[in-house]
């Protein structure tokens, strides 16, 4: 499981010691991510929330100062990365599973690239966002390391082994196959993407065209199929 | 097919990898996408083959039904188990395919788990069943499986039948015991009259003159005359020949008591009414539905026939296994005339059914009149054979199958020992 998450992970742990801490977004940061703690703690959890809202409402409000409100909403940016991989880890199926760890990829990505891009322009994080969302864009940030992207690869792979391993428990060696032959295709396939992506620009294009190819083989291969041919 | 699951899934990877490349392009996160796509595509496609590999006789359905009586109404618990032959372990999901007529009590779940090796499933639920169901009859299941991932499924339907004899309750049995027994009559006026030597039909009154028979006469209108004091005589209409067709269903239903004690009767029902009907000069005319015989065979259809050759046939009323082909039901249809009478002897339940119920139905298009005779299996049974419930559930099937076919025109029970009076009613009554 920690092989599994530990893309997202790395990249939202890098993302949280490259900021400077204070206390409203330690606040953000831990009220959020405290929704995940046992039920007996949750007298604790809705004050953890509610409080640092409304005090930095009132700062805000009544004595003209924003920073505690910018702080809190950095801290909560900050914790998403780390929200999706505890739902991810929390979740057995293949679904939540899978659509949780491509969250917490994304969502550890941007934050790097945001907090990244705050650092050097020396502006508050959730300022960043909000530059970015109103079209000034990240421009002038740092490239992911590419380390990431092997931590990545590794990080995929152990999902789908462990995906497999928890519901496929007792299934005899004649299942394994279809889950060796796809995991080789799609090896096979993403180390072609990125050969051509080594000699022409439009990669992104191409691996759109595949996705939609297989997409519409899916559907019509068990649908069209199943239904007509009975 | 996709699961639920499975379809949720590729929908949102692709949505994924839409987003990506579109708003936030980030070279890894787009490969990781990408791999993660074609991984599912080749991993649905790939297990759906193996799938498809899994037959249905790998598969063992086990149905067991206890019948429960509970606030007036009867249920039917009934509890599926499905296994699998083979080592192979499949996640599984089994249904069980509700008869028709019943009403299940709660919701259906089906029964979910893996199976193949020692490991099994099964749905339990129950079923309400109406008062006048006189048979649940249970034919197929349905069992999903799926790949580990659960995100790609097989559906096989599999027969798993079964038949339940629902006793009926007391009001029920005695209605029937009433429909069974009574017979049509003529109305008032028409009179009972012999059908053997007769071939016209009552048309009205006239008064009486010498040339008529004294039997002719119509006696209870006489009596009721007030004024006028001369006698009255009935008045017949030509109908053209009246034919006689005796059908007898020869399937194993038929063998029934001690020393084919059915069989017999039949047999002499059957030579009783076609001596009868030869005697007085009406052509009879055997048919037997029996699938071990030639079309030749089974139809005797001569204008007469020897006593040798009645007696041939009467040797060929034997209990036959199979299903009859139905081409005996054809050739019947195209023979029956106007005004014939046509006696069916048959017990149901039977294989032949339905090519006994073409031969019935062929006869009111025909303009022939029908009468069906059915054993009553409580005089055929011995005291230790005897079962209140097999009897209930007899005489019910027997009533909704009257039920479906409807155009008959009596009904008459055959009981052991009283074959003559059997044979002389259907020779009395038209």
């Amino acid at each position: 499981m920690f092989v599994a998450v530990l893309a997202p992970l790395a990249l939202g742990l890098e993302a949280l010691f490259s900021m400077v801490p204070s206390l409203f977004l330690l606040l953000g940061l831990v009220s959020l991510v405290s929704i995940y703690l046992p039920e007996r703690a949750h007298y604790w959890v809705i004050p953890l929330i509610y409080v640092p809202a409304l005090f930095s409402l009132y700062m805000l409000v009544a004595e003209r100062q924003p920073g505690p409100l910018i702080e809190l909403a950095s801290g909560y940016l900050l914790s998403i990365p780390f929200l999706a991989v505890l739902a991810m880890a929390r979740s057995t199926a293949p679904r939540p599973m899978i659509t949780n760890y491509v969250s917490a990829l994304a969502a550890a990505l941007m934050l790097w690239l945001l907090v990244h891009q705050a650092a050097a322009s020396r502006t508050e994080l959730f300022l960043v966002l909000i530059n970015m969302i109103i079209g000034r864009g990240i421009g002038g940030g740092e490239n992911v390391p590419q380390a990431y992207a092997v931590i990545a690869a590794v990080s995929t792979l152990a999902l789908l082994l462990l995906l497999y391993r928890y519901q496929s428990e007792g299934v005899s060696q004649e299942f394994a196959r279809p889950f060796i032959y796809a995991l080789s295709a799609a090896s096979l396939a993403t180390g072609l993407l990125v050969t051509y992506s080594l000699f022409f620009a439009d990669s992104s294009a191409l691996a759109l065209l595949v996705s939609a190819f297989l997409t519409i083989s899916l559907v019509v291969y068990l649908g069209v199929s199943e239904r007509w041919r009975g | 097919m996709l699961t639920k699951e499975g379809a949720l899934l590729v929908i949102s990877i692709a949505s994924w990898m839409l987003l990506i490349s579109i708003l936030i392009f980030q070279p890894f996160l787009l490969l990781t996408v990408f791999f993660l796509h074609v991984f599912l595509a080749f991993y649905v496609i790939a297990s759906h083959k193996l799938l498809k590999r899994v037959r249905p006789e790998d598969l063992v359905l086990e149905r067991s039904i206890e019948m429960v009586r509970g606030g007036g109404d009867i249920f039917l618990r009934v509890g599926l188990t499905v296994a699998m032959t083979r080592e192979t372990r499949l996640y599984a999901e089994a249904s069980d395919d509700i008869p028709r007529g019943v009403v299940p009590e709660g919701r259906l779940e089906p029964a979910r788990g893996w199976i193949g090796g020692d490991a099994r499933i099964r749905q339990e639920y129950s079923l309400r069943v109406p008062a006048h169901a006189g048979l649940v009859r249970f034919a197929t299941a349905s069992v999903r499986i799926h790949d580990p991932l659960r995100l790609t499924y097989r559906v096989l339907r599999l027969p798993a039948a079964g038949d339940v004899a629902i006793p009926l309750g007391e009001e029920t049995v005695a209605s029937l015991y009433t429909q069974l027994s009574s017979v049509s009559r003529p109305p008032l006026g028409m009179g009972v009259r012999s059908m053997i030597g007769y071939d016209d039909e009552f048309a009205g009154v006239k008064q009486y003159d010498e040339a008529d028979k004294m039997r002719d006469i119509h006696w209870l209108r006489y009596a009721q005359q007030v004024e006028e004091d001369y006698p009255v005589a009935k008045k017949y209409r030509k109908r053209g020949e009246v034919s006689f067709h005796i059908v007898v269903d020869c399937s194993p239903s038929i063998n029934l008591g001690k020393e084919r004690r059915l069989v017999e009767d039949i047999a002499t029902l059957v030579r009783q009414v076609y001596l009868s009907a030869d005697e007085e000069g009406n052509p009879v005319h055997l048919w037997l539905v029996n699938p071990l015989l030639t079309l030749e065979e089974k139809a005797l259809y001569r204008k007469t026939a020897s006593r040798v050759v009645m007696e041939r046939y009467i040797s060929r009323i034997t209990p036959a296994p199979g299903r009859d082909d139905g081409r005996v039901a054809e050739f019947f249809a195209r023979r029956v005339g106007r005004g014939s009478v046509v006696l069916v002897v048959v017990n149901p339940p039977s294989q032949n059914l339905r090519v006994v119920e073409r031969m019935i139905r062929a006869c009111p298009a025909a303009g022939a009149s029908c009468i069906v005779v059915m054993p009553d299996l409580s005089s055929y049974l011995s005291d230790g054979e005897l079962d209140r419930r097999l009897l209930a559930i007899d005489r019910a099937y027997k009533e909704s199958w009257l039920r479906g076919v409807d155009s008959v025109d009596m009904v008459l029970e055959l009981r052991r020992g009283e074959v003559y009076v059997a044979a002389e009613r259907v020779l009395r009554r038209r």
